[in-house]
């Protein structure tokens, strides 16, 4: 019964946490200076034009009364209507989703990988210069800003790669002439290289961290020693024995961070001009569309729960300590 | 898709705030067209547009960002074009007749001074590196019914001194002048001429730097100046008018003094008239300014046709936006554009927004 408490009470949390944040989602873009009708300028822009728009809109109503007929939607599965196009904001942002998740997925591998392995040879050779290059070398790359890396590797990576700085694919394809399947899919590649290196270099660094932290302690451990005792090669030593055990927190931080990452990709969409939801953000806050604000933060936070949810529940059946 | 249109290309894919391809019309009934495609891009950052430029992936730029025009003209297979723009900046003085408080800032005189003691070369030099000119008008050089008799505006901060001198705002001890109590409608206390300006973030220059050198400017004149960031336009438009702003029961326009933003003209002036006038108040207007005779000329110039009876009440209108220093204008900026060598055909005095776009590209 402890398993089912655990998770029951890990689920209760997630969705209290869900509707503090669509609370607190409608209350912050609304302190923001101007609606989208005061976004508005326009010749024929007169007051009783306004008006109307505000009415039209539901803007005219109170707050309370805007804030229960959202949540009374919410609670039908419908986010509203984009303010701008009045299009339902679900199609609206479903297409920049589509953009942005495969770059996240993509950052995210590389991060992976390449905090699992310098966060495991940082580990190995503890003390040496290795280490200590890793170690600098990850956290040189977690404190940079990721809009101001980005702009680097525009600037002086892109060009001597030969890789594209903006957009999703190159907008001739398929016009002058129908490509393959293949040529397709390393086109979209290529475009999405960049902002997803630029994302996979300012995450890494956790890994690496975290890995190297972990790998000490496996290490240090006796079956480690029995294991060197017995014969086994280094590699046999740290890859088989040694990182099996250490992965339990990196996995869990892979669960917490996926959540962040697509909160953290608005910038890096920004200077690649990369047509996901971050820039389809920056667009609506440009135009106080809320209910696009409020349904693409919504998404953002279920994403960040339900990975974190995720992350406990993982956590709970892969060491089951965790309930003791 | 494809989109009926008039020109020789049709537009054959269309993404939002991506590229927007275009391929040759069969049935244009004109010459034919000499590019199998033309791509327009959108980017939302300059850097990376420029980045692209220098690669070659790009053969065509509108507008290259001030500070990177220095290093685009020297990339090899690239060529600059440049020709007067129609964007204008300025320092936006509000203007509105019922404003409650910094009131001396409604008299021209003062707005002049203090205009005076403005470098708007140094602007030019160092906000727009050179490629920028001055400007007098509301309506700008794009314009060819600009009024060439204004001004010019004299960088002379010592007479600009000796103007607010004359007018009685003498300077406290620590150099800040002090307006002095007023009586009567609209009665002041005393108080420092130390004032707000507002800027937006969402300019295609430095306004920042262009702050800076106006602050410096009016620091001179004995007036204290502190930058307000005011957010996107949005939220700085809200600020200038106030969040109830109403035209019909003369709410709005009441907690900001000075701002610093542009207007992007046309060719025919009608937009850039309209903009201080009553009618565009919580719409176009920044200035809240309110002036029923003005209002009547705009309206006259939108119903005369013959163009030299309507320049002249063009003229007048700029006059009157001139003499009551509703904006000090500060610079028109210079429209810069680049393309590759390989393509020629690209006629930068049609473009922008207030022209046709009218290209010819074709290769070399």
């Amino acid at each position: 019964m402890r398993g089912t408490d655990y998770v029951v009470k890990r689920v209760f949390f997630a969705v209290v946490t869900v509707f503090v944040a669509v609370t607190l989602n409608f209350i912050l873009f609304r302190t923001l200076s101007g609606d989208a009708v005061s976004a508005l300028r326009c010749r024929q822009c007169t007051p009783q034009f306004k008006a109307y728009e505000r009415k039209q809109l539901g803007l005219d109503q109170s707050k309370l009364k805007q804030y229960w007929l959202y949540v009374d939607n919410l609670a039908h599965g419908d986010l509203g209507r984009s303010l701008r196009t009045q299009e339902p904001v679900w199609s609206t942002l479903w297409d920049p989703l589509k953009n942005t998740m495969p770059m996240v997925i993509l950052g995210t591998l590389f991060s992976i990988v390449f905090g699992v392995i310098t966060g495991v040879m940082c580990a190995w050779r503890r003390g040496t210069g290795t280490d200590k290059a890793g170690l600098w070398g990850s956290l040189a790359f977690y404190s940079m800003p990721p809009q101001w890396l980005g702009l680097m590797i525009v600037l002086f990576v892109a060009g001597a790669l030969g890789l594209p700085t903006s957009g999703i694919k190159d907008p001739t394809l398929g016009i002058l002439s129908t490509p393959s399947t293949w040529t397709v899919i390393v086109d979209r590649l290529r475009h999405m290289v960049l902002p997803a290196l630029t994302l996979g270099l300012v995450l890494y660094g956790e890994y690496t961290l975290i890995v190297r932290s972990s790998m000490l302690e496996t290490l240090g451990e006796d079956y480690v020693l029995t294991a060197r005792a017995k014969g086994l090669s280094n590699w046999a030593t740290v890859w088989k024995h040694g990182l099996r055990n250490a992965m339990l927190p990196v996995i869990t931080l892979v669960a917490l961070s996926l959540g962040f990452i697509i909160g953290g990709a608005i910038t890096i969409e920004y200077v690649f001009s990369y047509p996901g939801i971050g820039l389809e953000i920056v667009e609506a806050i440009d135009q106080r569309d809320y209910p696009i604000l409020q349904g693409a933060f919504l998404l953002l936070t279920f994403s960040v729960i339900f990975f974190n949810l995720a992350a406990d529940l993982l956590y709970f059946k892969l060491d089951p300590r965790v309930t003791e | 898709m494809p989109i009926v249109t008039a020109g020789a290309y049709t537009v054959k894919q269309y993404e939002k705030k991506g590229t927007t391809v275009f391929i040759p019309d069969k049935n244009f009934w004109g010459p034919p067209s000499h590019a199998d495609a033309v791509a327009l891009t959108y980017y939302t950052n300059a850097d990376s547009m420029i980045a692209d430029l220098k690669q070659g992936d790009l053969d065509w730029v509108d507008q290259v960002p001030f500070e990177a025009i220095k290093p685009v003209s020297q990339t090899p297979g690239v060529k600059l074009d440049e020709a007067a723009g129609a964007e204008t900046t300025n320092i936006t003085w509000n203007s509105n007749p019922r404003k409650p408080k910094n009131r001396e800032l409604l008299d021209p005189r003062v707005k002049r001074a203090l205009s005076m003691c403005v470098n708007r070369q140094e602007i030019i030099n160092v906000v727009f590196q050179g490629h920028a000119t001055t400007v007098e008008s509301i309506v700008g050089h794009i314009s060819p019914m600009e009024n060439p008799h204004l001004g010019p505006l004299k960088y002379d901060c010592k007479q600009g001194n000796a103007i607010l001198d004359k007018l009685g705002y003498k300077r406290g001890p620590n150099g800040v002048r002090i307006v002095p109590a007023t009586t009567g409608k609209d009665a002041q206390k005393a108080h420092p001429m130390a004032y707000n300006v507002l800027t937006p973030t969402s300019t295609d220059f430095n306004v920042n730097r262009e702050f800076q050198i106006v602050q410096e400017g009016f620091k001179a004149a004995g007036v204290k100046l502190t930058q307000q960031v005011g957010g996107d336009s949005t939220a700085t438009y809200a600020l200038e008018t106030d969040s109830k702003c109403d035209p019909t029961k003369n709410i709005g326009y009441s907690h900001f003094d000075i701002a610093l933003w542009d207007w992007v003209g046309y060719v025919d002036p009608d937009f850039q008239l309209s903009v201080v006038t009553k009618g565009q108040w919580c719409s176009w207007s920044d200035t809240g300014w309110d002036n029923p005779a003005y209002d009547k000329l705009y309206e006259l110039q939108g119903t005369t046709v013959n163009p030299v009876k309507r320049r002249k009440i063009v003229w007048k209108m700029q006059q009157m936006v001139y003499d009551n220093v509703l904006y000090t204008q500060l610079v028109n900026e210079q429209a810069v554009d680049a393309h590759s060598t390989k393509w020629t055909g690209f006629r930068i005095q049609l473009g922008g927004y207030s022209k046709q776009y009218y290209t010819s590209p074709h290769k070399v």
